[in-house]
């Protein structure tokens, strides 16, 4: 489905990333765990940050070789959920979630409301839609820019850390959602996280980066237990020990599909 | 020694020019292709995303023309009352044709279009340009790109074409009122009656005048709009890029404001 072949990043004269290369598949649910780089990486795969070399394949296509119009239509195809959330400061929480459904499709507002508002429903969002996002906390703008990034129905989505910096309530409907939707749909997903919860719970495979680099691209128990000294240091400080009964508990959930 | 000291002086002099000069020229590159990439993204829009273009452009144009009219009003109207009494202290016995030549001289054809494109600078193109910085700091830029919105087709287009058709509105509205405010003067002074002021300004405004009044006020719309998008566009990462950018995008607009008018001024009135 999407593909990254030989990608290099840097900027300014700082590299960034380092001759990428690696697939996504269709359903698949991929998390990018490690050191610097992780965002950039995640920008490059949704179609917003052109790298200097190397291609971004999706269904074949480089999709930073393309008309505009087809371009357009490529990232109607995926969702974006920012770290900081993204919010359009100017227009209300309901604006920011219909803009791309009256930007790409031809709907009543009727329609738009319906969908918004089932969007919200399966985010257990419930705020004055009028209001402009400055008025809430993030927790609550990283809700609503998911829900944005759902609202078009995407095939793959792109999640840069959707469980930072949210309640536990937020936290959990946001895992609970992506185990659904990996469950009922094709959608692929590509999450950048550092919780251990989340990655276990979702995750087909998780990619660790170091310095730029992919140094290990393997199934969640594989990386937890790895003997990689790397590997080893970056799921330490995420407090995600693989030897603890902590990480078998996790494991145990993701096979019942409990929440934690 | 001195003599190779002054080489190297003149040298660096020439360097530092010519890099202006390329720096220059590159900077007006990148404004035109910003202009036509905006022209060109109103081409081909689908009913609904054009219904999305159209409500940022009646935006822009409620935030410049309509709430801008108060300050419009105030200095056009104080311009034409200063400019009528200092021509009574240089001449008293000041009538109505010269009365209606000089506010017609005076404001319409220069200051007026120059004095609306600097308000508009000053309200208009410093938040342009501070709301677009602080919407890449803040990746609502990135987040159009995510969602497919092309941010010139979303941000800049609708900027461009609302700053035009303000400022020409704004620029007839402000001759409008400067001359108002002149003849306001000429009454208390002279008891001019309002019929053959307006008899005299007919007599000395030419048709060319308010066409390349309205010319001229849409290049300032075009000029201010593409310099303060362009600007705001290039803030990167920080937020403290944003307040130097907007100064460079007052500079910039004051700059080619000044550049347009003197073309214009060469090229319709010598």
């Amino acid at each position: 489905m999407l593909a990254l072949s030989s990608v290099s990043l840097s900027y300014d004269t700082q590299p960034v990333l380092h001759g990428l290369s690696l697939d996504i598949r269709r359903g698949e649910f991929v998390c990018i765990i490690g050191g610097a780089g992780k965002s950039s990486l995640l920008k490059v795969m949704g179609g917003i940050e052109p790298p200097q070399e190397g291609q971004v394949l999706y269904d074949g296509v480089d999709i930073y070789h393309v008309f505009d119009r087809k371009y357009s239509e490529m990232q109607k195809a995926s969702g974006f959920l920012f770290q900081d959330a993204a919010l359009l400061a100017n227009l209300s929480i309901f604006e920011n979630v219909a803009l791309p459904l009256r930007y790409h499709c031809r709907m009543s507002e009727h329609e738009i409301r319906n969908r918004i508002f089932e969007v919200f429903d399966l985010l257990n969002i419930s705020i004055r839609s009028d209001q402009r996002p400055a008025v809430f906390p993030l927790s609550i703008r990283k809700m609503v820019a998911f829900a944005r990034a759902l609202v078009l129905k995407p095939e793959i989505l792109f999640l840069d850390d959707p469980t930072g910096n949210v309640d536990h309530t937020a936290r959990e409907t946001v895992i609970k959602t992506l185990l659904e939707m990996k469950c009922s749909s094709k959608i692929a997903g590509v999450i950048v996280s550092q919780d251990p919860d989340l990655i276990t719970l979702v995750s087909d495979r998780i990619i660790v980066l170091h310095d730029g680099s992919i140094i290990q691209d393997s199934t969640v128990e594989k990386v937890f237990n790895s003997s990689d000294e790397r590997v080893r240091s970056i799921i330490d400080a995420m407090g995600g020990d693989s030897d603890s009964q902590a990480m078998h508990v996790r494991l145990e959930r993701r096979d019942s599909k409990e929440l934690p | 020694m001195e003599s190779g000291t002054t080489e190297n002086i003149l040298m660096r002099t020439v360097v530092s020019l010519g890099k202006s000069g390329l720096n220059l020229a590159n900077y007006i590159l990148e404004l035109s292709a910003l202009f036509l990439k905006s022209v060109l993204s109103f081409f081909r829009l689908h009913p609904y995303t054009r219904k999305v273009i159209w409500s940022n452009t009646a935006k822009q144009i409620l935030f410049t023309g309509v709430d801008g009219l108060f300050v419009i009003s105030t200095v056009s109207a104080l311009l034409g009352m200063v400019i009528i009494i200092q021509a009574y202290t240089l001449l008293p016995g000041l009538g109505s044709d010269l009365i209606a030549s000089l506010l017609v001289l005076v404001i319409v054809r220069e200051l007026g279009p120059l004095l609306t494109a600097f308000i508009i600078i000053g309200r208009s193109g410093t938040a342009v340009a501070t709301e677009i910085g602080n919407m890449k700091v803040s990746h609502e830029i990135d987040a159009l790109h995510s969602m497919g919105i092309d941010p010139i087709r979303f941000i800049v287009a609708p900027r461009l074409l609302g700053m035009i058709i303000s400022m020409s509105l704004l620029g007839i509205y402000f001759d409008v009122v400067g001359i108002l405010g002149g003849y306001v003067v000429a009454q208390l002074q002279i008891s001019l009656p309002f019929d053959s002021f307006l008899q005299s300004m007919l007599q000395a405004i030419r048709i060319e005048d308010i066409y390349i009044g309205l010319v001229k006020n849409a290049f300032f719309g075009i000029a201010i709009s593409m310099v303060c998008c362009y600007q705001g566009m290039q803030v990167r990462i920080s937020i403290t890029e944003v307040p130097q950018r907007t100064t460079k995008a007052v500079v910039g607009s004051i700059f080619f404001c000044f550049l347009f008018n003197a073309i214009f001024t060469v090229a319709f009135y010598i």
